[in-house]
Protein backbone atom coordinates (compact mmCIF):
# COMPACT_ATOMS: atom_id res chain seq x y z
CA UNK A 1 0.00 0.00 0.00
CA UNK A 2 2.86 2.54 0.47
CA UNK A 3 4.03 2.35 -2.43
CA UNK A 4 0.00 2.64 -3.80
CA UNK A 5 0.05 5.73 -1.50
CA UNK A 6 3.56 7.02 -3.70
CA UNK A 7 1.46 6.94 -6.79
CA UNK A 8 2.24 3.60 -8.46
CA UNK A 9 -1.35 1.96 -9.03
CA UNK A 10 0.14 -0.54 -10.54
CA UNK A 11 0.49 -1.84 -6.83
CA UNK A 12 -3.03 -1.66 -6.60
CA UNK A 13 -3.83 -4.71 -8.93
CA UNK A 14 -1.75 -6.48 -6.09
CA UNK A 15 -4.57 -5.37 -3.45
CA UNK A 16 -7.20 -6.51 -5.64
CA UNK A 17 -6.26 -10.10 -6.03
CA UNK A 18 -4.85 -10.14 -2.52
CA UNK A 19 -8.61 -8.49 -0.46
CA UNK A 20 -11.20 -9.21 -3.40
CA UNK A 21 -12.36 -12.18 -2.24
CA UNK A 22 -12.16 -11.60 1.27
CA UNK A 23 -13.81 -7.90 0.86
CA UNK A 24 -16.77 -9.68 -1.44
CA UNK A 25 -17.94 -12.46 0.93
CA UNK A 26 -18.47 -9.89 3.42
CA UNK A 27 -20.61 -8.20 1.50
CA UNK A 28 -22.32 -11.08 0.72
CA UNK A 29 -22.93 -12.45 4.10
CA UNK A 30 -24.36 -8.74 4.99
CA UNK A 31 -26.26 -8.76 1.68
CA UNK A 32 -27.23 -11.18 -0.74
CA UNK A 33 -27.10 -9.64 -3.67
CA UNK A 34 -24.23 -10.34 -6.47
CA UNK A 35 -24.61 -7.34 -8.44
CA UNK A 36 -24.91 -5.12 -4.87
CA UNK A 37 -21.74 -7.17 -3.73
CA UNK A 38 -19.89 -6.41 -6.89
CA UNK A 39 -20.81 -2.91 -6.58
CA UNK A 40 -19.22 -2.47 -3.38
CA UNK A 41 -16.09 -4.75 -3.56
CA UNK A 42 -15.46 -2.45 -6.33
CA UNK A 43 -15.84 1.04 -4.77
CA UNK A 44 -13.89 -0.24 -1.70
CA UNK A 45 -10.81 0.13 -4.32
CA UNK A 46 -11.58 2.96 -5.71
CA UNK A 47 -11.82 4.21 -2.46
CA UNK A 48 -8.94 2.87 -1.87
CA UNK A 49 -6.84 5.11 -4.75
CA UNK A 50 -8.89 7.98 -3.63
CA UNK A 51 -7.94 8.24 -0.40
CA UNK A 52 -4.43 6.50 -0.52
CA UNK A 53 -2.75 9.79 0.78
CA UNK A 54 -4.84 9.72 4.15
CA UNK A 55 -3.21 5.73 4.61
CA UNK A 56 -0.91 6.80 7.20
CA UNK A 57 0.61 3.58 7.80
CA UNK A 58 -1.05 0.56 10.10
CA UNK A 59 -2.22 -2.42 9.28
CA UNK A 60 -3.88 -1.80 5.91
CA UNK A 61 -6.51 -4.90 6.22
CA UNK A 62 -7.68 -2.80 9.00
CA UNK A 63 -7.87 0.31 7.00
CA UNK A 64 -9.46 -1.45 4.00
CA UNK A 65 -12.11 -3.20 5.93
CA UNK A 66 -12.54 0.60 7.72
CA UNK A 67 -13.61 1.67 4.26
CA UNK A 68 -15.23 -1.35 3.36
CA UNK A 69 -17.49 -0.91 6.46
CA UNK A 70 -18.40 2.36 6.13
CA UNK A 71 -19.55 1.97 2.91
CA UNK A 72 -21.58 -1.06 3.63
CA UNK A 73 -23.36 1.28 5.79
CA UNK A 74 -23.94 3.88 3.79
CA UNK A 75 -25.84 1.68 1.43
CA UNK A 76 -27.36 0.49 4.27
CA UNK A 77 -29.07 4.25 5.28
CA UNK A 78 -30.10 3.99 1.51
CA UNK A 79 -31.49 0.93 1.31
CA UNK A 80 -33.27 1.64 4.24
CA UNK A 81 -35.21 4.73 2.91
CA UNK A 82 -35.96 2.81 -0.56
CA UNK A 83 -36.96 -0.29 1.06
CA UNK A 84 -40.29 1.46 2.20
CA UNK A 85 -41.27 2.22 -1.52
CA UNK A 86 -40.56 -0.92 -1.97
CA UNK A 87 -42.38 -3.00 0.25
CA UNK A 88 -45.50 -1.15 -1.75
CA UNK A 89 -44.57 -2.87 -5.02
CA UNK A 90 -43.26 -6.08 -3.58
CA UNK A 91 -46.91 -7.17 -3.05
CA UNK A 92 -47.54 -9.14 -6.21
CA UNK A 93 -47.29 -13.03 -5.84
CA UNK A 94 -45.10 -13.51 -8.79
CA UNK A 95 -42.41 -11.84 -6.61
CA UNK A 96 -42.93 -13.47 -3.36
CA UNK A 97 -42.42 -17.15 -5.07
CA UNK A 98 -38.71 -15.39 -6.27
CA UNK A 99 -38.17 -14.55 -2.83
CA UNK A 100 -39.37 -18.20 -1.54
CA UNK A 101 -37.19 -19.70 -4.18
CA UNK A 102 -34.20 -17.70 -3.23
CA UNK A 103 -34.65 -18.18 0.96
CA UNK A 104 -33.92 -22.10 0.00
CA UNK A 105 -31.02 -21.82 -1.69
CA UNK A 106 -29.67 -20.03 1.45
CA UNK A 107 -27.94 -21.93 4.04
CA UNK A 108 -29.93 -22.12 7.60
CA UNK A 109 -27.02 -20.50 9.13
CA UNK A 110 -27.51 -17.89 6.92
CA UNK A 111 -31.23 -17.35 7.63
CA UNK A 112 -30.21 -17.09 11.45
CA UNK A 113 -27.78 -15.04 10.62
CA UNK A 114 -30.14 -12.56 8.93
CA UNK A 115 -32.22 -12.61 12.16
CA UNK A 116 -29.05 -10.66 13.88
CA UNK A 117 -28.79 -6.73 13.67
CA UNK A 118 -26.54 -5.30 11.47
CA UNK A 119 -23.91 -4.91 13.90
CA UNK A 120 -23.73 -8.09 15.40
CA UNK A 121 -24.63 -9.35 12.07
CA UNK A 122 -21.06 -8.25 11.10
CA UNK A 123 -18.55 -8.36 13.80
CA UNK A 124 -19.41 -12.28 13.50
CA UNK A 125 -19.29 -11.92 9.90
CA UNK A 126 -15.77 -10.58 10.55
CA UNK A 127 -14.68 -12.88 13.04
CA UNK A 128 -16.14 -16.36 11.94
CA UNK A 129 -16.52 -15.97 8.06
CA UNK A 130 -13.51 -13.43 7.04
CA UNK A 131 -11.50 -15.27 10.00
CA UNK A 132 -10.44 -11.59 11.26
CA UNK A 133 -8.92 -11.52 14.63
CA UNK A 134 -10.08 -9.65 17.60
CA UNK A 135 -7.50 -7.17 17.65
CA UNK A 136 -8.03 -6.15 14.39
CA UNK A 137 -11.98 -6.31 14.38
CA UNK A 138 -11.46 -3.92 17.60
CA UNK A 139 -9.33 -1.71 15.55
CA UNK A 140 -11.64 -1.92 12.51
CA UNK A 141 -14.54 -0.42 14.57
CA UNK A 142 -12.72 1.24 17.00
CA UNK A 143 -13.15 -0.51 20.35
CA UNK A 144 -10.91 -2.58 22.33
CA UNK A 145 -10.47 -6.17 21.92
CA UNK A 146 -11.69 -7.47 25.26
CA UNK A 147 -15.14 -5.70 24.34
CA UNK A 148 -14.93 -6.97 21.13
CA UNK A 149 -14.10 -10.55 22.02
CA UNK A 150 -17.32 -10.48 24.94
CA UNK A 151 -19.36 -9.71 22.26
CA UNK A 152 -18.64 -11.92 19.75
CA UNK A 153 -18.81 -14.56 22.25
CA UNK A 154 -22.48 -13.37 23.30
CA UNK A 155 -23.51 -13.22 19.83
CA UNK A 156 -22.24 -17.27 19.24
CA UNK A 157 -24.30 -17.74 22.73
CA UNK A 158 -27.66 -16.17 20.98
CA UNK A 159 -26.90 -17.73 17.53
CA UNK A 160 -26.86 -21.10 18.91
CA UNK A 161 -29.89 -21.14 20.76
CA UNK A 162 -31.61 -19.56 17.66
CA UNK A 163 -30.05 -21.85 15.07
CA UNK A 164 -30.94 -24.76 17.36
CA UNK A 165 -34.35 -24.04 17.93
CA UNK A 166 -35.43 -22.99 14.09
CA UNK A 167 -33.39 -26.27 12.98
CA UNK A 168 -36.32 -28.60 14.33
CA UNK B 1 -15.18 -22.90 37.72
CA UNK B 2 -19.25 -23.11 37.13
CA UNK B 3 -21.57 -23.55 33.96
CA UNK B 4 -21.83 -20.20 33.19
CA UNK B 5 -18.35 -20.16 32.64
CA UNK B 6 -17.34 -22.87 30.88
CA UNK B 7 -20.25 -21.72 28.62
CA UNK B 8 -18.30 -18.24 28.36
CA UNK B 9 -14.80 -20.12 27.39
CA UNK B 10 -16.52 -22.35 24.54
CA UNK B 11 -15.53 -20.22 21.91
CA UNK B 12 -12.54 -19.83 23.04
CA UNK B 13 -11.77 -23.73 23.74
CA UNK B 14 -13.46 -25.09 20.36
CA UNK B 15 -10.68 -22.09 19.02
CA UNK B 16 -8.00 -24.03 20.37
CA UNK B 17 -6.62 -20.91 22.29
CA UNK B 18 -7.32 -21.42 25.70
CA UNK B 19 -4.25 -22.38 28.75
CA UNK B 20 -3.30 -26.11 28.92
CA UNK B 21 -5.07 -26.10 32.22
CA UNK B 22 -8.34 -24.18 30.71
CA UNK B 23 -8.78 -27.08 28.61
CA UNK B 24 -8.33 -29.64 31.28
CA UNK B 25 -10.46 -28.19 33.11
CA UNK B 26 -13.30 -27.65 30.81
CA UNK B 27 -12.94 -31.66 29.27
CA UNK B 28 -12.99 -32.65 33.21
CA UNK B 29 -16.60 -30.26 33.11
CA UNK B 30 -18.33 -31.05 29.70
CA UNK B 31 -17.68 -35.31 30.48
CA UNK B 32 -19.73 -34.81 33.64
CA UNK B 33 -22.27 -31.67 32.79
CA UNK B 34 -24.11 -33.03 30.49
CA UNK B 35 -26.19 -29.63 30.44
CA UNK B 36 -22.48 -28.03 29.24
CA UNK B 37 -22.09 -30.74 27.17
CA UNK B 38 -24.88 -30.33 24.90
CA UNK B 39 -23.83 -26.37 24.80
CA UNK B 40 -20.59 -27.14 23.69
CA UNK B 41 -21.55 -29.50 20.96
CA UNK B 42 -24.31 -27.24 19.62
CA UNK B 43 -21.50 -24.26 19.77
CA UNK B 44 -19.38 -26.64 18.21
CA UNK B 45 -22.04 -27.50 15.31
CA UNK B 46 -22.83 -24.08 14.50
CA UNK B 47 -19.16 -22.68 14.41
CA UNK B 48 -18.42 -25.83 12.47
CA UNK B 49 -21.45 -24.47 10.12
CA UNK B 50 -19.49 -20.91 9.34
CA UNK B 51 -16.54 -22.83 8.62
CA UNK B 52 -18.11 -24.67 5.87
CA UNK B 53 -19.99 -21.93 4.91
CA UNK B 54 -18.59 -21.95 1.16
CA UNK B 55 -16.61 -18.84 0.21
CA UNK B 56 -18.89 -16.63 -2.76
CA UNK B 57 -16.63 -15.82 -5.26
CA UNK B 58 -17.24 -12.98 -6.84
CA UNK B 59 -17.91 -13.11 -10.50
CA UNK B 60 -15.21 -12.34 -13.06
CA UNK B 61 -17.30 -9.19 -13.63
CA UNK B 62 -16.07 -7.55 -10.60
CA UNK B 63 -12.38 -8.52 -11.80
CA UNK B 64 -12.97 -6.13 -15.24
CA UNK B 65 -14.64 -3.37 -13.83
CA UNK B 66 -11.96 -3.43 -11.70
CA UNK B 67 -8.96 -3.50 -14.38
CA UNK B 68 -11.49 -1.24 -16.33
CA UNK B 69 -11.63 1.66 -13.10
CA UNK B 70 -7.84 0.83 -12.50
CA UNK B 71 -7.17 2.16 -16.21
CA UNK B 72 -9.19 4.80 -15.62
CA UNK B 73 -7.75 5.71 -12.60
CA UNK B 74 -4.14 5.85 -13.94
CA UNK B 75 -5.23 7.88 -17.33
CA UNK B 76 -6.77 10.44 -14.27
CA UNK B 77 -3.26 9.82 -12.24
CA UNK B 78 -1.42 12.48 -14.63
CA UNK B 79 -3.79 15.24 -13.78
CA UNK B 80 -3.25 14.72 -10.08
CA UNK B 81 0.14 14.91 -10.28
CA UNK B 82 -0.20 17.89 -12.19
CA UNK B 83 1.15 19.45 -9.12
CA UNK B 84 4.54 18.35 -9.36
CA UNK B 85 5.38 20.54 -12.73
CA UNK B 86 3.65 23.05 -11.61
CA UNK B 87 6.20 23.12 -9.04
CA UNK B 88 8.66 23.27 -11.16
CA UNK B 89 7.10 25.81 -12.70
CA UNK B 90 6.69 27.79 -9.15
CA UNK B 91 10.72 27.44 -9.20
CA UNK B 92 10.63 28.58 -12.88
CA UNK B 93 8.54 31.73 -12.32
CA UNK B 94 10.62 32.74 -9.11
CA UNK B 95 13.20 32.50 -11.82
CA UNK B 96 11.45 34.54 -14.58
CA UNK B 97 10.79 36.86 -11.87
CA UNK B 98 14.62 37.24 -10.63
CA UNK B 99 15.33 37.88 -14.81
CA UNK B 100 12.42 40.61 -14.84
CA UNK B 101 13.52 42.06 -12.01
CA UNK B 102 16.98 41.87 -13.28
CA UNK B 103 15.68 43.14 -16.38
CA UNK B 104 14.24 45.88 -14.85
CA UNK B 105 17.00 47.26 -12.96
CA UNK B 106 19.57 47.13 -15.63
CA UNK B 107 16.82 48.86 -17.18
CA UNK B 108 17.38 51.41 -14.47
CA UNK B 109 20.59 51.79 -14.72
CA UNK B 110 20.93 52.08 -18.07
CA UNK B 111 18.58 54.87 -18.21
CA UNK B 112 19.80 56.25 -15.50
CA UNK B 113 23.27 56.17 -16.84
CA UNK B 114 22.20 57.61 -19.98
CA UNK B 115 20.35 60.37 -18.37
CA UNK B 116 22.88 61.05 -16.69
CA UNK B 117 25.25 61.18 -19.17
CA UNK B 118 22.93 62.96 -21.33
CA UNK B 119 22.32 65.87 -18.19
CA UNK B 120 26.13 66.20 -18.72
CA UNK B 121 26.28 66.92 -21.87
CA UNK B 122 23.37 68.72 -21.12
CA UNK B 123 25.42 70.50 -18.57
CA UNK B 124 28.29 70.84 -20.36
CA UNK B 125 26.53 72.84 -23.33
CA UNK B 126 25.02 75.23 -21.00
CA UNK B 127 28.34 75.53 -19.14
CA UNK B 128 29.99 76.49 -22.62
CA UNK B 129 26.96 78.52 -23.33
CA UNK B 130 27.40 80.45 -20.08
CA UNK B 131 31.09 80.69 -20.70
CA UNK B 132 30.54 82.06 -23.93
CA UNK B 133 28.33 84.62 -22.35
CA UNK B 134 29.93 85.35 -19.70
CA UNK B 135 32.89 86.11 -21.92
CA UNK B 136 30.48 88.13 -24.59
CA UNK B 137 29.15 90.03 -21.32
CA UNK B 138 33.10 90.86 -20.59
CA UNK B 139 34.06 91.84 -23.71
CA UNK B 140 31.08 94.88 -23.79
CA UNK B 141 32.01 95.57 -20.38
CA UNK B 142 35.54 96.03 -21.09
CA UNK B 143 34.83 98.27 -23.72
CA UNK B 144 32.53 100.11 -21.23
CA UNK B 145 33.09 103.89 -20.28
CA UNK B 146 33.38 103.73 -16.66
CA UNK B 147 36.52 102.55 -15.89
CA UNK B 148 35.12 101.02 -12.50
CA UNK B 149 32.79 98.50 -14.83
CA UNK B 150 36.34 97.73 -16.73
CA UNK B 151 37.73 97.18 -14.11
CA UNK B 152 34.74 94.52 -12.84
CA UNK B 153 34.86 93.45 -16.41
CA UNK B 154 38.82 92.80 -16.53
CA UNK B 155 38.55 91.19 -12.19
CA UNK B 156 35.57 88.87 -13.75
CA UNK B 157 38.46 87.12 -16.29
CA UNK B 158 40.45 86.07 -13.11
CA UNK B 159 37.27 83.63 -12.88
CA UNK B 160 37.67 81.96 -16.05
CA UNK B 161 40.16 78.92 -16.47
CA UNK B 162 40.83 79.33 -20.06
CA UNK B 163 39.77 82.45 -21.25
CA UNK B 164 40.08 82.34 -25.21
CA UNK B 165 42.43 84.48 -27.12
CA UNK B 166 39.61 87.03 -27.34
CA UNK B 167 39.57 87.68 -23.67
CA UNK B 168 43.39 87.36 -23.51
CA UNK B 169 43.85 90.08 -26.14
CA UNK B 170 41.02 92.28 -24.67
CA UNK B 171 42.35 91.84 -21.27
CA UNK B 172 46.48 93.07 -23.47
CA UNK B 173 44.37 95.68 -24.93
CA UNK B 174 43.14 97.06 -21.54
CA UNK B 175 46.85 96.78 -19.77
CA UNK B 176 48.45 98.53 -22.70
CA UNK B 177 46.09 101.37 -24.11
CA UNK B 178 43.45 102.22 -21.41
CA UNK B 179 43.67 106.12 -20.33
CA UNK B 180 42.84 104.62 -16.33
CA UNK B 181 45.83 103.24 -14.38
CA UNK B 182 43.80 101.04 -12.55
CA UNK B 183 42.47 99.40 -14.90
CA UNK B 184 46.15 98.96 -16.50
CA UNK B 185 47.05 97.67 -13.15
CA UNK B 186 44.09 95.55 -12.49
CA UNK B 187 44.62 94.00 -16.24
CA UNK B 188 48.28 92.97 -15.53
CA UNK B 189 46.57 91.40 -12.15
CA UNK B 190 44.48 89.49 -13.84
CA UNK B 191 47.14 88.49 -16.89
CA UNK B 192 49.50 87.32 -14.25
CA UNK B 193 47.08 84.15 -14.22
CA UNK B 194 47.33 83.24 -17.52
CA UNK B 195 50.87 83.50 -18.14
CA UNK B 196 51.45 79.58 -19.71
CA UNK B 197 50.34 82.02 -22.75
CA UNK B 198 52.92 83.09 -25.02
CA UNK B 199 50.93 85.89 -25.94
CA UNK B 200 50.66 87.38 -22.23
CA UNK B 201 54.54 86.87 -21.95
CA UNK B 202 55.36 88.84 -24.69
CA UNK B 203 52.66 91.30 -23.93
CA UNK B 204 53.74 92.03 -20.18
CA UNK B 205 57.71 92.23 -21.68
CA UNK B 206 56.37 94.65 -24.08
CA UNK B 207 54.44 96.76 -20.96
CA UNK B 208 57.83 97.49 -19.45
CA UNK B 209 58.83 99.89 -22.29
CA UNK B 210 55.81 101.49 -22.67
CA UNK B 211 54.69 101.52 -19.52
CA UNK B 212 55.60 104.68 -17.64
CA UNK B 213 53.12 104.16 -14.38
CA UNK B 214 55.71 103.13 -11.50
CA UNK B 215 53.49 100.78 -9.66
CA UNK B 216 52.25 99.19 -12.45
CA UNK B 217 55.68 98.79 -13.78
CA UNK B 218 56.67 97.09 -10.70
CA UNK B 219 53.69 94.90 -10.57
CA UNK B 220 54.95 94.16 -14.24
CA UNK B 221 58.24 93.06 -12.93
CA UNK B 222 57.28 90.99 -10.07
CA UNK B 223 55.21 88.90 -12.34
CA UNK B 224 57.95 88.35 -14.71
CA UNK B 225 60.17 87.44 -11.85
CA UNK B 226 58.21 84.64 -10.87
CA UNK B 227 57.73 83.36 -14.11
CA UNK B 228 61.40 83.50 -14.64
CA UNK B 229 61.13 85.46 -18.29
CA UNK B 230 64.69 86.08 -18.92
CA UNK B 231 63.86 88.27 -21.80
CA UNK B 232 62.25 90.65 -19.17
CA UNK B 233 66.18 91.64 -18.34
CA UNK B 234 66.40 93.89 -20.53
CA UNK B 235 63.66 96.09 -20.42
CA UNK B 236 64.30 95.90 -16.66
CA UNK B 237 67.64 97.18 -17.15
CA UNK B 238 66.77 100.06 -19.32
CA UNK B 239 64.35 100.93 -16.74
CA UNK B 240 67.70 101.47 -14.37
CA UNK B 241 68.79 103.65 -17.00
CA UNK B 242 65.51 106.25 -17.22
CA UNK B 243 66.60 109.41 -15.15
CA UNK B 244 63.24 110.38 -14.52
CA UNK B 245 62.34 106.04 -13.07
CA UNK B 246 61.58 107.07 -9.30
CA UNK B 247 63.82 104.86 -6.83
CA UNK B 248 61.51 102.33 -5.23
CA UNK B 249 61.24 100.95 -8.31
CA UNK B 250 64.80 101.04 -9.29
CA UNK B 251 65.05 98.93 -6.03
CA UNK B 252 62.06 96.79 -7.79
CA UNK B 253 64.16 96.05 -10.56
CA UNK B 254 67.51 95.38 -8.82
CA UNK B 255 65.99 93.05 -6.99
CA UNK B 256 64.02 91.11 -9.85
CA UNK B 257 67.44 91.30 -11.64
CA UNK B 258 68.96 89.15 -9.45
CA UNK B 259 66.20 86.61 -8.97
CA UNK B 260 66.19 86.72 -12.83
CA UNK B 261 69.63 85.69 -12.94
Amino acid sequence: MQTVSEGNLDAMTYIFERYNVRLYNFYYQMVKDVAVCEDLTQNVFLKVIKYKHSYKGGKFASWIFKIARNLFYDHYQEQKKTQAFEDIDDVTGELDEETIEKEEEVSHLMRVLNNLNEKDKELIVMNRINGIKYEQIAEIVGSNTTAVKTKIHRIVQKLRTNYFETLA
Amino acid sequence: MNCTDIENKLVDYIDGVLSENETKTINKHIESCSSCKNVFNETNELINAFTNETVAQPTSNLKTSFEEMLAQEKKKQPKVIALQPAKRNSYKSVLQIAASVAILFTGYLLGGYQESQNSQKEIATYQTEQKQLKENMLLAMIDNSSPSTRIKAVNYTEELTTPDTKILEALIDRMHNDSNSNVRLSAAEALSKFTDSELVKTSLIQTLTTEKNPSIQVEVIQILVQIQEKRALDPMKKILEQPEAPDYLKTQVNIGIAQLI
